[in-house]
């Protein structure tokens, strides 16, 4: 039996692909709904831009992925290229891109310095930095695919997993805060911000800390914002529904802070937006919403299984801001591991094992 | 007919517009640019092509989905949002002991001299339903609100809630945002009757109670009501004429006081499904399965809604009654929910329920059906029929939703997360409510802030 901790992205793309070889004993236990936390909270964004040579290797494997599965999805996926778009407002910004471009060229994903006035909806001429290769994706109709695959033939558990059940060296079950104990012989932890209570409660180290991430929506407006923008700490794109969705950067304390927003991040989105793009002038913000970005110490996903950790448990969490784009492709390797041993190499790049061995990856892109 | 249209978003079909509330579906339209409300300023689009959309096709038609992003161009939207004059609004924080959200009738008489009331109207529905109440009269409860309302002018300002903020609850107001942080709250927002569903609900000359009633009963004489509780029968006591009509299945849930009424007055209630409505100059024409009725206008009062969007935004968990099939929300230790908006539609009982003083038998004589559960709805009382517009904002029909039903879902969010139902404009006030009675879900939706468009 194996169970899956978190019916989110990884949790049900792990579900999914073990349900494609055929493995009939998987049960899901989720905490609130599916994709709660994080999943159904993001920006459905995907790019091949990271700063670390590991995460657009990684990247470079999961985004084809991502793409092609559009194929295969019960729902439509709007798989959309539209590109990334980063405003350089500072020679150093211009400096960084310039080593980033040539190391993206080196890996076969390189972008285009340009005019920011070749978009001309933005109130900005000076240097822009085009990543043409990324684009958006509906992320509900990605995490129902998956669901609706497996609903028939998995069962999904509405309850809490307080405490991994572990004896002589193996992993037995879990026990819920309803106080049911159900067994598995495999246990995978895809809990999101909440993996890290798990890994603690198991006296190893935690290497996820939750940080709460504002998101917010405009009105409708006729599509014509096609990248992703990146102004320094504040970005947004839009949605082929015609809402534009972003947010700021805010420094902010990690923990499980509750899902709200602040009116003064709202105010100060707005007043960048408009102050940034045209036609928008007097445009409402429609909703807001807050997640969990699942925060790792290098901001690179863990995946697989640490060397001393119990026989049968698994992880796939900690993504860093990143986790809906690489859930599809994660899944498959995870359930290659899970399912057939099969250790692709990048389980061993991103194993929990990196921290105490020092081989951290070096990512500074967290958008 | 003097009702504005616009085209919808993904069919390009013809909507006539049926609400008066601000927030509701296509109560304003962004035209060039400009923000119009579409009640004050008659307006009308006509489509230059109409396009067929089905959510099954969007996700399973091979070709479809290859094209979304292309097809997408195709949807009715606005193409800019001009400044508005006058937007730079002072923010200001308060702290009050007592807070009260809403002006109407319970509102009012939950005021004293602790209490601050942020309402968006005062005095509310007794103020335009001129239908009798039993026990109480009418102009002597407008009387005394009116009274009320001028010995507390200072306790009173006129303001929409926004949602709760990470610094207190946000109110806009016409010069400001106000962060309001209270120690209780009485929440009386009242509630709204919403469009039932049936082939053609989407046409002209089909609308809510509460447009009916504020702006076009001198003009329409003769209606045909679509509903099955006492604010039915009270929206036909206002017309000179009306026929009403309750959907086929459905246990009607009047009172006897206003059965003896629509006896009176002659209303003749039928049971029956909508096969057809059809637009002839300046009247209407409903084809039941059991006979055809003609009017000047469908008003459409099935039942109030509270506006539990509001109350859920606060933190109140809810409850879908079986009867009504409203959703009810629940007091918790610091906020308590009274009148409307908790789906009293009487204002007798509803001034009971102001202070505290609600007795359960005056509540089931008067208001059947929401204090406490008689009978429970099998069907849905805004079902008419099999097809039907159900969610204005995001152009889905009733096939939509059927759509996320065979494929085993049955509760709102789900149905949200497959079909985009209630992500629009109006962020779900009216279409969730709708998909909640049809599936008999326990639970709507997230009603996140802002609750209205903010505009900074």
């Amino acid at each position: 039996m194996i169970v899956i901790i978190g019916a989110g992205a990884h949790g049900l793309s792990i579900a999914y692909h073990l349900k494609k070889k055929g493995v009939k004993d998987v049960t899901l236990i989720e905490m609130k709904r599916i994709g709660y936390g994080s999943s159904s909270r993001n920006l459905a964004r995907f790019r091949y831009h990271f700063y670390s040579k590991e995460n657009v290797e990684y990247a470079k494997r999961a985004i084809p992925y991502l793409i092609s599965q559009a194929e295969e999805l019960f729902l439509n996926p709007v798989i959309n290229i539209t590109g990334y778009l980063w405003i350089l407002r500072d020679e150093k910004l211009v400096e960084t891109f310039e080593k980033l471009d040539s190391f993206w060229k080196g890996l076969g994903v390189g972008g285009k310095f340009i005019n920011c006035k070749e978009f001309d909806f933005l109130n900005y001429n000076g240097e822009c930095y085009l990543a043409p290769q990324n684009g958006s994706f509906h992320h509900d109709y990605i995490l129902y695919s998956y669901y609706i695959e497996i609903m028939k033939d998995y069962k999904i558990i509405y309850d809490e997993v307080t405490e991994i059940l572990v004896g002589s060296g193996k992993v037995k079950g879990v026990r819920t805060s309803s106080g049911k104990t159900i067994e598995g012989d495999k246990i995978v932890i895809t809990a999101g911000a909440w993996s890290g209570k798990l890994l603690e409660k198991l006296k190893l180290p935690n290497y996820i800390e939750p940080e709460r991430i504002e998101a917010f929506i405009t009105e409708p407006i006729k599509y014509f914002i096609k990248p992703l923008i990146i102004d320094k700490d504040f970005y947004f794109s839009q949605t082929l529904k015609g809402e534009i969705i972003g947010g700021i950067e805010t420094k902010i304390e990690k923990g499980f802070l509750p899902f709200t927003n602040s009116f003064y991040e709202m105010i100060e989105f707005a007043t960048r937006l408009k102050s940034l793009v045209k036609r928008v002038e007097g445009i409402g913000i429609l909703r807001g919403w807050s997640g969990y970005y699942e925060m790792t110490p290098d901001h690179s996903h863990i995946m697989g299984y640490g060397e001393d950790w119990p026989e049968g448990l698994y992880i796939d969490a900690g993504y860093s801001g990143h986790g809906m784009m690489f859930a599809p492709y994660s899944g498959k390797l995870m359930a290659d591991l899970i399912a057939d041993e099969r250790k692709d190499p990048a389980i061993i790049t991103f194993s929990p094992d990196r921290f105490s061995k020092n081989k951290l990856i070096n990512e500074m892109l967290v958008i | 007919m003097e009702i504005s249209t616009v085209i919808s978003k993904k069919h390009r079909r013809v909507i006539g517009i049926s609400y008066i509330e601000p927030g509701l579906p296509n109560v304003e339209a962004i035209i060039n640019g400009k923000r119009i409300n579409l009640v004050e300023e008659l307006h009308n689009e006509s489509p230059i092509f109409k396009l067929p959309f089905d959510i099954e096709l969007f996700h399973r038609n091979r070709l479809v989905r290859k094209l979304t992003p292309l097809l997408s161009n195709l949807q009715n939207l606005p193409n800019r949002y001009d400044k508005l004059q006058n937007v730079n609004k002072i923010v200001e924080k308060i702290n009050v002991k007592k807070l009260i959200i809403g002006g109407g009738t319970a509102g009012i008489f939950s005021l004293d001299r602790e209490t601050l009331l942020i309402g968006e109207e005062f005095i509310g529905d007794i103020e335009y339903d001129e239908s009798p109440l039993p026990q109480i009269e009418r102009n002597e409860v407008i009387r005394k609100l009116k009274e009320k309302i001028k010995a507390f002018e200072n306790r009173i300002i006129k303001g929409r809630y926004l949602g709760k903020f990470d610094e207190g609850l946000l109110f806009e107001t016409d010069n400001k945002f106000l962060l309001v942080n209270a120690e209780n709250i009485i929440v009386a927002a009242g509630g709204r009757t919403l469009r039932p569903i049936f082939k053609n609900n989407h046409i002209p000359g089909i609308v809510s109670r509460e447009l009916y009633l504020k702006k076009l009963k001198e003009k329409y004489k003769k209606i045909i009501v679509l509903g099955f509780t006492n604010i039915s029968i009270r929206t036909a006591l206002n017309s000179e004429k009306a026929t009403l009509i309750y959907p086929r299945g459905v246990k009607p849930v009047f009172s006897k006081f206003y059965l003896e009424k629509a006896g009176e007055k002659g209303i003749q209630i039928v049971e029956g499904d909508i096969t057809h409505v059809e637009k002839e100059k300046d009247k209407i024409k409903v084809i039941t399965d059991k006979g055809e009725f003609n009017g000047d206008l469908i008003v459409f009062s099935t039942v109030k809604q509270p506006r539990v969007e509001i109350t859920a935004n606060l933190g109140l968990h809810y409850r879908f009654n079986k009867t009504l099939h409203i959703y009810q929300p629940l007091d918790s230790e610091k906020i308590r929910v009274v009148g409307g908006n908790i789906g009293i539609s009487n204002d007798f009982v509803s001034i009971m329920s102001s202070d505290n003083s609600l007795d359960l038998n005056i509540c089931r004589e008067y208001d059947p059906g929401v204090c406490e559960e008689t009978i429970e709805q099998e069907k849905s009382p805004y079902l008419y029929g099999e097809e039907g517009m159900v969610c204005e904002c995001e152009d889905l029909d009733l096939k939509d939703i059927s759509f996320a039903l065979k494929l085993g879902f049955n509760d709102v969010e789900s149905i949200k997360r497959i079909t985009g139902l209630g992500t629009g404009h109006c962020q779900g006030k009216v279409c969730t409510y709708l998909v909640g009675s049809i599936t008999k879900s326990n639970t709507l939706i997230t009603f996140r802030s802002p609750l209205y468009p903010v505009i900074v």
